[in-house]
This record gives structure tokens, C-alpha cells and sequence, in this order.
């Protein structure tokens, strides 16, 4: 067993950046230079649930392959459990888990067992101790009773389990989900926030990205937000909701709704943005302003002649803050 | 050691059925038993029609040992190249593994079934056209067979490493599977094609494996065919080496953010 350098963070990355260079064209090649990281920092102790939340194309499977040795990055550094991601790939390959999501990564012609045992045998895991964690992980993840079925025929969540159980398969210390519940129905995405908060629970550092804003609220201690390659706000879900101000929330749908009346609703004191977005027959209007109840009652004024309905008002989300973070970052 | 041997056999052997496509019983059977018998008799009546009655035996020989290439080309390949369709190089590449063993050990499940192929087309040959084997030096016949099974997965592991930047290494797969048996010496000896396509009959595994082979067939002694056995497999050393540098030369691009569509 290789000890491990002193290390005060399970992960700790400086100044990372990441610039893709692609070439356009077939024959006037052209090189295209895409900035995914644009110098971020972490730092993530022994133990933490940490949740790196982001738009499509804002940087976060970037990381988790850089994290996980996969990826050069272009400058900075970052290390696992003390170890150079880019220089001691080994030690850090031999203590970390890491799962994508989605479908692909499975040797569908085999049986779930034995696509375990493969990899357990990739991570030179001695055959008894695979033997017992390989059943041990089956049955935590609710495949046992399948294991010897063929992966082509698992449902989704099944495979999403067994990649899961692969991830774990050399016991990590450290492990990385990059969209772990993606594709899963509510009642197989809940189950498997449970278990990853139970891992969690029993001293594993999990790095795990999601577009799930309740997701990453009810399980991570701690989140970042990225965007564009960068990091624009980061700390518990709870001091991420009072970053964007002591905001609520007030929801209403309507028919339709004219630009006028949007921006009489924009010009209240305490409005800070109104959102429509449309959903099925309706127009659900979504204002965000730090007294609800008062803008409640101002509504019917404001309003005059339109018909409104559902009115609520409501705390702030994660992913409210998160909607006012990233429109605000551009 | 016996444990990590059989690890060893194992993994190999998942690989081979997890990687390669026609690992089930009725394409192994179609693959295994049709595809050699139809090649065999198709090239002998060419051959017989071409050339007299009196070639069968050589026509017959040399398709039956280019056998070999089924599992050598297309196994090979398949179990290498497969991988970028399963969405698994990143797991391999993210892994602790030794490169070159998990490497080399993708053909290692071929290689034996090169060998069962070659003398199931043997045994057709013998039923279908009289190969008299009895005045043939067996032991030396099998050598040959081990060696070229060896060889040719060499050059299939070649070309499976760049079937992980390709997205039709089945194409490829069947160039050179044809490419073998034009320029290897299997329906026609090599002294009859062009100088220039000589050099490269020389430079590809099977020419020297076959002709021995053939000597070993007639009753040759080892001494006489040992030149010609250590030349093949240096030639099949060499493309293994050339395809695991390749596969290297791809983990390091990855690295750098290439090879986008495998991951
Ligand atoms: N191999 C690659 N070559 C070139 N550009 C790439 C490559 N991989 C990612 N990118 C680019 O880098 C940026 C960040 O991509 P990344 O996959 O990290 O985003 P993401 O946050 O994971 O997005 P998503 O939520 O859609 O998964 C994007 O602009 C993407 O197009
Ligand atoms: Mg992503």
C-alpha cells in the first residue's frame, strides 16, 4: 500500500484551465481554440458530498476527467488524496471510482457479474475480496437476483446501478459522478441520492455534478456553480439561496400576458426579475423579489383585467438562486 | 501467481466475448464452420479451373492455413476496436491496468481460435481433396500453425488500434483479410507477383509462416524451415509492437482532449 503525501483536501485544484483545440474544415484546416476551463479553484475535504452545478457546455465533465486522469489539463494544478492528477496517475487511478452517465460503458454482451468481475480484475482486486464485494455491491444496488442476466436487456436504472456498483468496486476514497441520475425515473434517482448520500455518510469524498437543483439541495454539503469555464458562486446550498438576497418567490399563471404588464411588475421596488416561461396551456409567470406578500397584493392592480390564477408564493430555491446566478454571470 | 494467472485467463477470456462480435454459438457456427468451408471450396474450383485438376491440394492448403486470419484480422481487430463502440476506453484508460498485458491480451483468445480454425480447414481439406498427412512432419506442421496464428494477430493489432480512431475498422478489417490472401503466397506463390509486391508479401505475416507450412506438409525437417518460422514472427513482432505504440500514441492524445467521440 503507497502512503499518500500529507493531504488537507480529499481534492484541491488551482487555477485550472482547460482550452480544447479542435480543427475546422477538411481541407483549409483551420484551428478553433475553446476555452471548457477558465481558471477555477477547489478545495473539497475528506468525507464531503460536493455538487458542481452548470449549464450544458459549462465545464463540469471537463473537470471530472481532468480529476480523474483522464484529461491534460492546459495549466494549474489539481490533486486527488495529495496526488498530481497529472504526474501520479497510478496512485490516483488506484484510490478513485468514477462513473458517467448515460448508457455506454457496459459490455452489454456480458452479464452484469461478469462486467464486475472484469473490472475488478482491471483494478487487480485479489478474487476473494472481489468475490465478496462484487455480492456485497450487487445487493446494496438492487441487482442481485439479476446479475447473470445479460446487461442488454437491464433497464436504464439498471444500468445506471451497475455502473455504479463498477465505480465502487475498489472501495474509492474518492469517487466522481459526473450526472449520476440522468435519465432515471423520480422513484430510481431518489434511491440512488440515497445511497449516495449514504456513501457519503460512511467517509467517502464524492464529487458530483447534476443540472438537478433540488438535487444537489438535498444532498450536497456543499456546491459551486459553474459557468462558462468558470466558477461563479460556491458554499452550502443554504448560503447559495442568500447569495441572490433574501429572495422569494411569487407564481402565477396566465393566458397571456403583454409586455407591458411584465414591466409594470419589473418596476416594483422590490422585484428583482420576472421570468415567464411557458407550460403546456398556460404562462407561468415566476417574479422574484424580497417581500412576497406584498407583491401578492399588489398583483390585482398591477394586473387589472387579466385573468390570473394559481397565485402562490414561496421560499426561494436552489434553483432559483441558480436561475438568477447564471443569467446574471453572462 | 496461479491467481493472478487466473485472472488472468479470465479476463481474457470476458474480453473475447464481451468485444467481439460473433461470439455466440449460431455466429460461431456460421463464422467457424460455413464461412471457412464455402472459401476453401471456392478458391479450389477457381484454382482446379484455372489451372488443372492437378493444384487442388495446393489451393486447399493454403486457404486452410489463411484460416488463421478469421480470428487473427477480424477477432483481433474487433476485440480491439470494439471498445470505442461500448463507450469503454475511458474505463480502461482510467483504470490502474497494465497497458501492455491488457493490450497483448486481446488477441491471446484469438490466437487459439486461429489455431482450432486452421486445422478444422485442415480436416475439410483432408475430406474434401485427400490431404495425406502421413508423410507430413506433424509436430513441425503444428509449430507452423501456432506461429502464424501468433503473426497474423500481430497485424491484427495493428490495425484494431486504429480501428479506435476509425469509425470502419470492419473495412479495414476486409482489406487486409483479402490483402493476406492475394499477396501471401495462399492461392499462388509469391515468386510469381511483381518485385514491388514481393517486398511487401515479404514485409506481411503468413508469406513465410505458409511456406513453411508447406515444407512441413512435404515432410521437411525443422532445420530447413527454421529460417522462415523466426522471420515471421519477427515481421509479426513487429506490428504488435507498431499497434501497441499506436494505442499508446491514441492514450496520450485522449489525454490531451482527442479521440472525442470514443469517450
Ligand atoms: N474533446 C473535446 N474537444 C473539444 N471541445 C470539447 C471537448 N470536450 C468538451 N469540449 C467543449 O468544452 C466545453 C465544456 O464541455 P463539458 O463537456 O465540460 O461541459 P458540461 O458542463 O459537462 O456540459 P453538459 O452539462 O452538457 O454535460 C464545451 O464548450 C464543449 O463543447
Ligand atoms: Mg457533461
Amino acid at each position: 500500500m503507497p502512503s499518500d503525501p500529507p493531504f488537507r483536501h480529499a481534492i484541491e485544484v488551482a487555477d485550472l484551465r482547460k482550452v480544447y483545440t479542435t480543427t475546422r474544415g477538411t481541407f483549409r484546416r483551420t484551428k478553433v481554440e475553446n476555452v471548457a476551463l477558465a481558471g477555477i479553484d477547489l478545495a473539497i475535504a475528506p468525507g464531503e458530498l460536493f455538487g458542481l452545478l452548470g449549464p450544458n457546455g459549462a465545464g463540469k465533465t471537463t473537470t471530472v476527467k481532468v480529476l480523474t486522469t483522464l484529461l491534460l489539463p492546459t495549466s494549474g494544478t489539481a490533486r486527488v488524496l495529495g496526488h498530481d492528477v497529472v504526474s501520479a496517475t497510478g496512485d490516483v487511478r488506484r484510490r478513485i471510482g468514477f462513473v458517467f452517465g448515460g448508457e455506454r460503458g457496459l459490455y452489454w454482451r456480458l452479464s452484469g457479474y461478469d462486467n464486475l468481475r472484469y473490472f475488478a480484475d482491471l483494478y487487480r482486486i485479489p478474487p476473494q475480496v472481489s468475490k465478496r464485494r462484487i455480492g456485497e455491491l450487487l445487493e446494496v444496488l438492487g441487482l442481485a437476483g439479476r446479475e447473470h442476466d445479460k446487461v442488454e436487456g437491464y433497464s436504464r436504472g439498471m444500468k445506471q446501478r451497475l455502473h455504479l456498483a463498477r465505480g465502487l468496486l475498489n472501495d474509492p476514497d474518492v469517487l466522481f459522478l459526473d450526472e449520476p441520475t440522468i435519465g432515471l425515473d423520480p422513484v430510481g434517482a431518489r434511491d440512488l441520492r440515497v445511497l449516495i448520500r449514504g456513501l457519503a455518510d460512511h467517509g467517502k469524498t464524492i464529487f458530483l455534478t447534476t443540472h438537478y437543483m433540488f438535487e444537489a439541495d438535498a444532498i450536497c454539503d456543499r456546491v459551486a456553480v459553474i459557468k462558462k469555464g468558470r466558477i461563479v458562486a460556491e458554499g452550502t446550498p443554504s448560503s447559495i439561496k442568500q447569495l441572490v438576497g433574501d429572495i422569494g418567490v411569487v407564481e402565477f399563471e396566465v393566458d397571456t400576458i403583454s409586455q407591458e404588464d411584465i414591466e409594470r411588475l419589473q418596476g416594483l421596488d422590490t422585484v428583482s426579475s420576472v421570468v415567464v416561461t411557458e407550460r403546456e396551456l398556460a404562462l407561468v409567470v415566476t417574479i422574484h423579489c424580497a417581500q412576497p406578500a406584498e407583491v401578492m397584493t399588489q398583483l390585482g392592480r398591477l394586473l387589472d383585467g387579466i385573468a390570473f390564477r394559481r397565485v402562490s408564493a414561496r421560499e426561494a430555491t436552489l434553483e432559483d438562486a441558480y436561475v438568477e446566478l447564471i443569467g446574471e454571470a453572462s | 501467481m496461479t491467481q493472478s494467472l487466473a485472472a488472468f485467463a479470465r479476463s481474457t477470456w470476458l474480453q473475447y466475448v464481451a468485444l467481439f462480435q460473433w461470439a455466440t454459438p449460431l455466429g460461431y457456427f456460421a463464422y467457424k464452420v460455413v464461412l471457412p468451408v464455402t472459401q476453401i471450396v471456392f478458391f479450389v474450383q477457381l484454382g482446379v479451373f484455372a489451372t488443372g485438376p492437378g493444384n487442388a491440394l495446393y489451393f486447399a492448403l493454403g486457404n486452410s492455413l489463411q484460416l488463421t486470419a478469421n480470428s487473427g484480422i477480424f477477432g483481433v481487430i474487433a476485440t480491439v476496436s470494439n471498445e470505442r463502440q461500448y463507450g469503454t476506453l475511458p474505463l480502461l484508460l482510467g483504470s490502474p491496468a497494465n497497458r501492455l498485458l491488457t493490450f497483448m491480451s486481446r488477441s491471446f483468445v484469438n490466437v487459439l481460435d486461429g489455431i482450432v480454425s486452421v486445422v478444422f480447414g485442415l480436416v475439410v481439406t483432408a475430406i474434401l481433396y485427400g490431404l495425406d498427412l502421413r508423410t507430413a512432419n506433424l509436430p513441425l506442421l503444428g509449430l507452423c500453425i501456432v506461429v502464424i496464428s501468433i503473426t497474423t494477430a500481430g497485424l491484427g493489432l495493428l490495425f484494431g488500434s486504429l480501428g479506435l480512431v476509425m469509425r470502419d475498422s470492419i473495412i479495414v478489417a476486409n482489406v487486409v483479410y483479402y490483402g493476406l490472401l492475394i499477396l501471401c503466397g495462399i492461392n499462388f506463390p509469391v515468386s510469381r507477383l511483381p518485385d514491388a509486391l514481393q517486398v511487401v508479401a515479404y514485409s506481411l505475416p503468413l508469406t513465410r509462416g505458409v511456406m513453411a507450412a508447406r515444407e512441413a506438409v512435404a515432410g521437411a525437417a525443422f532445420g530447413q524451415v527454421a529460417g522462415l518460422l523466426a522471420g515471421e514472427l519477427l515481421v509479426g513482432a513487429v506490428y504488435a509492437g507498431l499497434g501497441y505504440a499506436l494505442f499508446r500514441l491514441l492514450e496520450g492524445w485522449a489525454r490531451r482532449g482527442g479521440l472525442q467521440e470514443a469517450y
